[in-house]
């Protein structure tokens, strides 16, 4: 954007003034208007317009910044793990014994990533369990809960699921491998695992029980279409 | 009361902001010199307003007005008085007043300060252009970001207080308004460049006129900017000062251009030259404060800093957008007429250092820019989500930066217009021996490593070459030799120089570890042994604290803490650090509180030389005031135009070239 | 100061480069080690972002995510899984926002090809630009008209600003 340089590139202009400043008379100031740049565009111009259209551009992927600015707060995005086979699952529960995911194969398991510090966590809970609830009897969709945040919460998990019901296996996570394994970035998340262990979607934030109910009837119905 | 006090302030200010800049602009284009008399009771008037609303915020916040929806918010009556006070500048509403305070302020100062040329149209539109800006942002105050929004609180109601990070350090209270007299004092200079553009006026007048209120502006972002990073090394809990945050790129953006500008209005002083570069400079720094404040107000990029989003992110892109245009429509208008017929003789000279000095900083500037919002460019073409960190910034800049460094070094010994190697192989023979001299220390300290001895190495020629000009300048002239703009600016030269030294040294000499420490237990970590005494809970009105008492090397005790704020529920840690000339010893308790036993996790950062970079803050804020005196006077107004290269002997500093008769 | 005659001077310059040499062939190449995992631990924890804070890397964060993803880092440095490859997994599951460091490949590595770009473009034109002008200096140059009339309107200028600084 250095213009100068290409100002007058073969004018020698310093004898010139040398010359001037030697002349003690000044003339009169030229008039303005005849110094009007010559219609072809000089080099200022010229970069002008250069920085114009970059800063336009620019200004482009900013208005598409705002507009588009809103969709992070979007419940169900795409992550990574859609499509792919569940990261297992295979660790000891709050009461001592241990589940794996791979013992539900076959059903639909809402894996659901909590801890009791998180406001949306402890509201979302009472309709886990009545999600849970609702499918109790057949067993075809079932909850697991894997406790976030460190060796610490354990005890305050147990506490809480005490105080709160819930009647279904939840897994302690001490290392926050399984956190990493799906992925959690901030609680609560749940993940859809079809019966087939494959991966169908991550809700980020509370969930609902009929907005669970709801995604998997949906993607059964189509499944039917479709057989 | 203060609710319909505070929006009768910003009521007034825009108002008179509005007033002055038709009245005035009307009476420039109508050619009516009296019109232009009215700016100093418009500005009067603007300044009144916005100090009222000022001060009404100030006192709501006091007196805990929860009337107000912004005391609501950001006040409390657990938060202590300081707290209280600066929570003013911690939501966006009040960011928007105080910039609105400053600006009224400067307007006021500048045609206060330029009362007898008040009927010089170039200072005319250039009041102008600053009653616009002004007007934009009391018209934000009365929109979207109005501070004096009411509600109605129930009962027994108390707010949640700032944002916990914002009430940890009492360096709150400066950091914020130093920052803003910096971003908005580039208004002045702006305003001056768009008078200059308007008027056509190629002189170099307006700049003499204005470029102490650049070098204002400049020292208050710098300040600002340190002290940002102080708050953030003190606060944020990982012993960092500098993240390549968007909202850190954003302060340094301007802080590149400008100084990129500050060097190369001299060559204009000196010879006449580069005056449309200049003007675009002043205008992309101006340009470059609102685009700042938009990345970080809009919410379009996250940060950690963004403590205050808002719906103002279209208006401030639209405002950005104008000024753009503004500018880049003037500077294509008028610019191929204000070009000047000079030209640099040689590139060794000290206008051949400062042309290249200046592509490095435009160089550095597009680089911060662009990994700063390269996600948006990306997401914007692919629906791709990337990230770009600071290992991108680190990696472009530091080559830059040591090309920076090795110029630091070789352009203040360059006399103008020509150098000969001689010359050269003269006056840096002392500075290369310092250079020596400082790598050879750090060796025998035992630092080891390529990137940090290159550092130290440019860093020691750099601050050689500045500390030969002082020595230089005060043996010829005294104290004088202190003040001045040249002989401030090593000063700042000095303070860089050991920003730089104390970065490469503390990033590359970082020890990092975490300890679960028993009461009574000691860890190791280079140097530095750190006991663990014990935990205790403070409870205070606003938060309860778990204080850890850790012992460092046998002496005093430092104590790292958790803070639990009452309000939020939050609990956010407060470092502790033992700082000394040499290195820092940077404790945190981490969050995850000692069970039965008593075991704590304590982290412990051991770096080298951060006190330098403070020191280094402090010296350039020193050098800035400095230069900021008069130095020795120039009896004659700048040569315009270039001179034979054989005129002068290679005078070191301080003359005029150029024979000038008349 | 004092002043030095030329030879010694060079000689002095010479016995400069040479200390420098000798400093950087000593300490100027790192400590030899191989980085220990816990140094391998901290690099690569400064590498990813926390998903679950803004901005902020996951060796700065004390966030439970950031907790995690430390701990899965230092779980593969310990089983001695390569940098690269653990680089790769935590991408996989958190996707490549989480990167810090920008990919380089498709439009992403522009971010490491513009600047480099820009900046030999920017300093190779400055460097025509100042041969260009060199060269000119020799002809003496023949004014034109236009420049005659730049030169008469700064001294115009001059005059003005003159009487300005004397009116005040």
């Amino acid at each position: 954007m250095i213009d100068e340089p290409t100002a007058t590139p073969a004018a020698g202009v310093p004898p010139l003034a040398t010359a001037a400043l030697g002349e003690a008379p000044v003339g009169p100031q030229p008039d303005e208007e005849l110094q009007e740049p010559a219609p072809s565009m000089g080099p200022a111009r010229k970069a002008a317009i250069a920085a114009g259209v970059v800063v336009l551009a620019l200004l482009a992927v900013f208005l598409y910044g705002v507009v588009a600015g809103g969709d992070d707060d979007a419940i169900t995005g795409p992550s990574p793990l859609d499509g792919e086979l569940a990261p297992a699952i295979d660790g000891v529960t709050l009461d001592g014994s241990r589940y794996s995911l791979d013992g539900d194969r076959g059903s639909w398991v809402v894996v659901n990533f909590f801890a009791t510090w998180c406001p949306p966590c402890v509201q979302e809970h009472p309709e886990l369990v009545l999600f849970e609830q609702r499918h109790a009897a057949i067993g075809d969709r079932r909850v697991v809960s894997v406790v976030y945040g460190g060796p610490a919460e354990s005890e305050k998990a147990r506490a809480f699921f005490d105080r709160n019901g819930g009647n279904w296996p939840v897994v302690i996570d001490p290392s926050g491998s399984l956190s990493v394994d799906y992925a959690v970035a901030k609680v609560p998340e749940s993940i859809l695992v079809a019966p087939t262990g494959i991966v169908l979607g991550k809700i980020r934030g509370g969930v609902t029980a009929d907005e669970l109910d709801a995604i998997i009837d949906d993607v059964e119905a189509r499944a039917g279409v479709a057989s | 009361m203060n609710a319909a006090l505070g929006t009768a302030g910003i009521v007034l200010a825009f108002v008179a902001s509005l007033s002055g800049m038709v009245t005035v602009a009307h009476g420039l284009v109508r050619r009516r010199r009296n019109q232009a008399t009215l700016m100093v009771p418009y500005a009067v008037l603007g300044l009144a307003g916005a100090v009222l609303a000022f001060a009404a915020m100030e006192r709501a916040l006091i007196q805990r007005d929860f009337t107000i929806r912004f005391v609501a918010e950001h006040g409390s009556h657990k938060t202590p008085l300081l707290f209280e006070i600066t929570a003013l500048w911690s939501g966006l509403q009040g960011s928007i007043l105080l910039w609105g305070l400053v600006l009224a302020g400067y307007i006021a100062v500048i045609v206060w300060r330029f009362r007898d040329r008040r009927s010089d149209p170039l200072l005319g539109w250039a009041v102008v252009t600053m009653f616009a800006v002004a007007t934009f942002f009391f018209g934000l105050m009365l929109g979207p970001a109005n501070p004096f929004v009411r509600f109605s609180p129930p009962l027994g109601f108390d707010g949640q207080g700032p944002n916990p990070l914002l009430q940890n350090h009492p360096l709150m209270a400066f950091h914020p308004p130093l920052l803003y007299l910096g971003y908005v004092g580039f208004t002045v200079p702006f305003a001056f460049a768009i008078g200059a553009l308007v008027t056509g006026r190629v002189g170099e007048g307006w700049l003499v006129a204005t470029r102490r209120w650049t070098l204002f502006a400049w020292g208050f972002l710098t300040a600002g900017i340190v002290l940002g990073a102080w708050w953030s090394y003190e606060v944020l809990g990982w012993a960092g000062y500098w993240a390549w945050d968007p909202v850190e790129n954003a302060s340094f953006l301007p802080w590149l251009t400008g100084t990129a500008y500050l060097h190369s209005v001299m060559i204009q002083e000196r010879r006449g030259m580069l005056r449309v570069w200049n003007l675009s400079l002043l205008c992309a720094t101006f340009s470059l404060t609102i685009l700042g404040t938009f990345l970080t107000r809009s919410g379009v990029i996250q940060s950690v800093h963004a403590f205050s989003e808002g719906s103002i992110g279209p208006l401030l892109l639209g405002f950005f957008a104008v000024i753009v245009l503004v500018s880049v429509g003037l500077i294509g208008w008028r610019g191929d007429r204000l070009r000047s017929p000079g030209r640099i003789d040689s590139p060794l000279s000290r206008e051949g250092a400062f042309l290249l000095n200046n592509v490095l900083f435009a160089a550095f500037a597009f680089v911060v820019l662009l990994g700063t919002v390269f996600p948006l460019i990306v997401e914007a073409l692919q629906d791709r989500r990337v990230s770009v960190g600071p290992q991108y910034f680190n990696r472009m800049s530091m080559p830059i930066g040591f090309v920076l460094l090795f110029l630091m070094a070789i352009a203040p010994v360059l006399p103008w217009r020509k150098a000969s190697g001689e010359l050269l192989s003269q006056r840096l023979l002392w500075p290369a021996w310092a250079a020596v001299a400082v790598v050879a220390v750090a060796a025998a300290v035992g630092a080891r490593g390529f990137v940090p001895f290159i550092a130290f190495a440019l860093g020691g020629f750099a601050g050689g070459a500045a500390l030969r000009q002082v020595v230089l300048a005060t043996r010829r002239q005294g104290w004088r030799g202190l003040v001045g703009r040249a002989n401030g600016g090593m000063i700042v030269h000095l303070g860089v120089v050991l920003i730089a030294v104390g970065m490469a040294a503390s990033s590359a000499y970082l020890r990092d570890s975490e300890f679960s420490l028993a009461p009574g237990q000691s860890a190791t970590l280079g140097d530095h042994t750190v006991t663990y005494l014990g935990l205790q809970t403070v409870e205070r009105s606003e938060k309860r604290s778990y204080v850890a008492a850790v012992q460092i090397d046998g002496g005093p005790i430092y104590e790292p803490s958790i803070n639990l704020f009452r309000s939020t529920g939050q609990s956010v840690g407060e470092p502790s650090v033992r700082s000394s000339w040499k290195d820092d010893v940077y404790l945190t308790l981490e969050q995850q509180l000692p069970g039965d036993d008593g075991v704590a996790v304590i982290r412990v950062i051991v770096q080298p030389l951060v006190v330098w970079l403070w020191i280094g803050g402090a010296l350039m804020a020193l050098g800035t005031v400095l230069a900021a005196f008069p130095g020795r006077r120039r009896r004659r107004p700048t040569d315009p135009v270039s001179a034979p290269a054989d005129a002068p002997p290679a005078s070191d500093r301080g003359r005029v070239p150029a024979e000038v008769a008349g | 100061m004092m002043r030095l005659g030329r030879r010694a001077r060079r000689v002095l310059w010479a016995l400069a480069l040479v200390c420098l040499a000798i400093v950087f062939a000593v300490a100027g190449r790192g400590d030899g080690k191989p980085p220990t995992q816990a140094e391998r631990v901290e690099a690569l924890s400064r590498q990813f972002a926390c998903p679950e804070c803004s901005g902020q890397s996951v060796a700065a964060s004390n966030a439970p995510a950031a907790r995690n993803i430390r701990g899965a880092v230092a779980d593969m440095v310990a089983q001695g899984v390569p940098d690269e490859q653990i680089r790769g997994r935590i991408t996989d599951r958190f996707g490549e926002e989480v990167s810090l460091v920008p990919a380089s490949d498709g439009v992403v590595s522009l971010v490491w090809i513009v600047p480099v770009v820009v900046a030999v473009v920017a300093v190779v034109s400055l460097g025509l630009v100042l041969v260009r002008w060199r060269r000119t200096i020799g002809e003496g140059g023949a004014a034109s008209e236009a420049d005659r009339a730049l030169v008469e309107r700064f001294l115009a200028e001059r005059q003005e600003a003159t009487e300005y600084e004397t009116l005040r």
